[in-house]
């Protein structure tokens, strides 16, 4: 009985020692989702409660489902042409996301597994290139796109991502690609497989973990891209991504809390089914990615 | 593996074409733009470095790089610390898994649409109107129970009782530790503790002499600087010392805390709604730095969290065993072990910090001077009449700013893959 009370208290004493260890843990998790459940639960007020009252009031009456509206969405979606820059997004990622590592992958491949000369050259000058800022590009690169008439066009924003995110893509791929044991490529040359042979049947199957890791990072790269889409979309808003559409939106309707939340929520949509439905390599692609210049 | 002459350049043509016209010939265009006034007009003239000291001379440009590098000391420091915190935290609680995916999601979402969720924390009111702003909005509540007469007084003889427990812990904590100094120095001779708490003392007499000078009006000279910085660290070290004993340590800081947090809630009593975005300077470059912490801080935590999943338990067991405390096994054991990681991701957050553009341009765009080296080269940019030499010229520093921290982050990366 008196071993059953020591062992009981000394749980109650673990359990209370553990206190701070939850309180520090909680809190910092409730600061961090707060600013968002903020932002999602106002973009369904309608746009008087929202100037009348905090956000946080609708939690005094819970359940009050007339509280809540669509209309925000509605009207940004339809009336500030939100749908048109959602759609625009995905054609200008989709597009910028598969172009770079496609080319991406065959460079890769001709750096690890063909002899040529001067490759240990032109290898050490594509990885240089990845501490390139955006920025450094930006004046040629304009009055290049003004100059061939792609300024403002979908088909210059896939070139230009494509440019940015090829120096990495290439480095990362071609660490992958030259890791492969060697035995494989010489068994399949034994047997008479052209390099085209090995590099689509061999290369890019077992490359498919590490292409969703980067095709993850690429993806989401270019879906969250401001600064890109606002030199080479600049005013054009029939291709303006969403988050150029929204960065306007602040311009003009500064205070209309009910456009910028719902405008927001829609541009997180995408990323986070992709970060809640591919976690493990969405982490792995952005490790990946965090070496991009 | 043999191939004829031209194949390798098949695979290669593509990538190479659009290296070449999108990084290499821009990069080179721009630096040769950088000194020239006038670039593409005909009548351009060289100008060598002139741009270079225009930018320089601009007060926009020094303003963005003050900010730069407030943004770096502050951003870095606090999204290493928090990432490692919670690394360290998370790994002895159940709900890992889910308290990760709420700290790592902003990493998911654009800066465009952070700078959206921050900007209205941080919205304002005039005070006749309901404050909508989280953080105006939580201050007003914090503001209106510090005016409540009965919370008023409940807080200030809170802050009473828990700031004399705190002074009497704390005074319990030095003694433990002062005795145990002497006790070592007499058994065993041994210098290093009595040594620190020698210092200690010394810079408690640092400190009261200061509180002397502070008493009467500021002469602004040297001494009175460098006492001052002597009474500040000597604080800091006491306070580290007490909150380090085993057994007051945790009471004298839980109390503090205590007595800190109803003197910040009095403290509200007269609080005013503040449009935090205009406060310059500090004010509104912390609010924007905060919302890049909350961006950044899950990509810390994921990368120190699996280089703290990667100690080999038994060392952490042994360093317990032998008697260290936690803050002692933090230190001594996880922090050298994980300094190779905790040096990658600082560059990595260095490199993110300089090249930020995103937060600013939405939020801000710069004004109240809180521009950014990013934001500075774009609004000169598409400055009217474009002044491209000067905006060439802020381009090329940033980049000589980023590729220190580039070549090391590559550098160590090569050296991980040839371990692998």
């Amino acid at each position: 009985m008196r071993m059953r009370r020591r062992m009981w208290t000394r749980t109650l004493r673990r359990a209370l020692a553990a206190i701070p260890l939850h309180g520090v843990i909680v809190t910092l998790c409730v600061l961090w989702l707060t600013p968002t459940v903020g932002l999602f639960i106002t973009s369904f007020r309608p746009r008087s409660a929202i100037s009348d009252s905090g956000w946080w009031t609708v939690f005094l009456h819970p359940f009050e489902m007339t509280q809540f509206t669509l209309e925000n969405y509605r009207q940004v979606l339809f009336e500030n042409d939100i749908w048109i820059s959602f759609l625009n997004s995905l054609k200008i990622t989709v597009p910028s996301t598969i172009l770079p590592i496609l080319i991406a992958a065959f460079a890769a491949y001709a750096f690890a597994w063909m002899r040529f000369r001067g490759r240990t050259l032109l290898l050490m000058v594509v990885i240089g290139l990845i501490v390139v800022p955006l920025q450094i590009t930006f004046i040629p690169l304009l009055r290049l796109f003004v100059n061939l008439g792609i300024n403002g066009t979908f088909f210059g924003l896939w070139l230009a991502h494509t440019g940015y995110g090829l120096p990495l893509l290439v480095y990362m791929l071609r660490n992958f690609i030259g890791g492969l044991p060697r035995e494989l490529f010489e068994s399949a040359a034994i047997d008479g497989a052209s390099h085209w042979t090995m590099f689509v049947r061999l290369v890019l199957p077992l490359s498919v973990p590490v292409i969703a890791s980067l095709a993850i990072f690429q993806f989401l790269w270019v879906w969250n891209d401001l600064i890109v889409a606002l030199i080479f979309v600049g005013g054009a808003a029939q291709t303006s991504p969403i988050t150029l559409t929204i960065a306007n939106l602040i311009g003009s309707h500064g205070e209309d809390w009910q456009l910028l939340t719902s405008a927001a929520f829609v541009s997180m949509v995408v990323p986070l089914i992709v970060f809640f439905s591919l976690q493990r390599y969405f982490v792995r692609g952005i490790l990946a990615g965090s070496l991009k210049g | 593996m043999k191939v004829r002459g031209y194949v390798p350049w098949l695979y290669l043509a593509p990538a190479l074409f659009i290296l070449g016209v999108f990084l290499v010939y821009p990069t080179v265009e721009t630096f040769i733009v950088s000194l020239y006034k006038n670039y593409y007009r005909p009548d351009r003239v060289f100008v060598g470095l002139a741009n270079y000291l225009d930018a320089f001379d601009d007060r926009g440009m020094l303003i963005a790089f003050r900010n730069n590098f407030v943004w770096l000391v502050v951003m870095t420091s606090a999204t290493v610390g928090l990432g490692l915190l919670l690394a360290v935290l998370l790994d002895r609680v159940r709900y890992e898994a889910l308290a990760k995916s709420v700290i790592f999601m902003p990493m998911a979402i654009s800066f465009t649409a952070a700078s959206i969720i921050w900007r209205f924390v941080y919205a304002y009111r005039p005070p006749s109107r309901p404050q909508i702003g989280l953080l105006n909005g939580l201050l007003m509540g914090l503001k209106d129970w510090a005016n409540t007469p009965a919370v008023q007084a409940a807080l200030t003889l809170g802050a009473g009782i828990f700031g004399v427990l705190a002074a009497l812990f704390w005074g319990l904590a030095l003694a433990r530790v002062v005795a145990e100094a002497v006790r070592r120095w007499r058994d065993e001779r041994h210098l290093e503790g009595l040594a620190r708490v020698g210092l200690a003392g010394f810079l408690l007499l640092g400190l009261f002499y200061a509180i002397g000078i502070a008493a009467r009006p500021p002469t602004g000279s040297l001494w009175e600087f460098l006492w001052f910085l002597l009474a500040v660290g000597g604080a800091g070290g006491l306070l580290i010392v007490g909150a380090q004993d085993r057994r007051w340590g945790p009471l004298f800081l839980g109390s503090l805390l205590l007595a800190l947090g109803a003197r910040f809630v009095l403290d509200q009593a007269d609080f005013q709604p503040q449009a935090w975005l205009t406060l310059r300077p500090w004010v509104n470059n912390l609010a924007l730095i905060v919302a890049g912490i909350w961006v950044w801080t899950g990509f810390c935590m994921v990368v120190l969290s699996a280089a703290y999943k990667g100690i080999p338990s038994e060392m952490l067991e042994a360093a317990r065993i032998d008697g260290a405390n936690e803050w002692q096994v933090f230190w001594h054991v996880t922090v050298p072990f994980m300094k190779s990681t905790l040096a990658a991701i600082t560059t990595t957050i260095i490199i993110f910090v300089l090249k930020t553009f995103d937060i600013v341009y939405v939020m801000t765009n710069g004004a109240f001077d809180t521009e950014v080296l990013a934001n500075y080269m774009i609004r000169t940019l598409y400055s009217f009449p474009p002044r491209y030499g000067k905006a060439s010229a802020v381009a090329i520093v940033l980049m000589l700013l980023i590729v220190p921290f580039i070549v090391i982050n590559l550098r160590r990366f090569r050296a991980q893959e040839a371990v692998r």
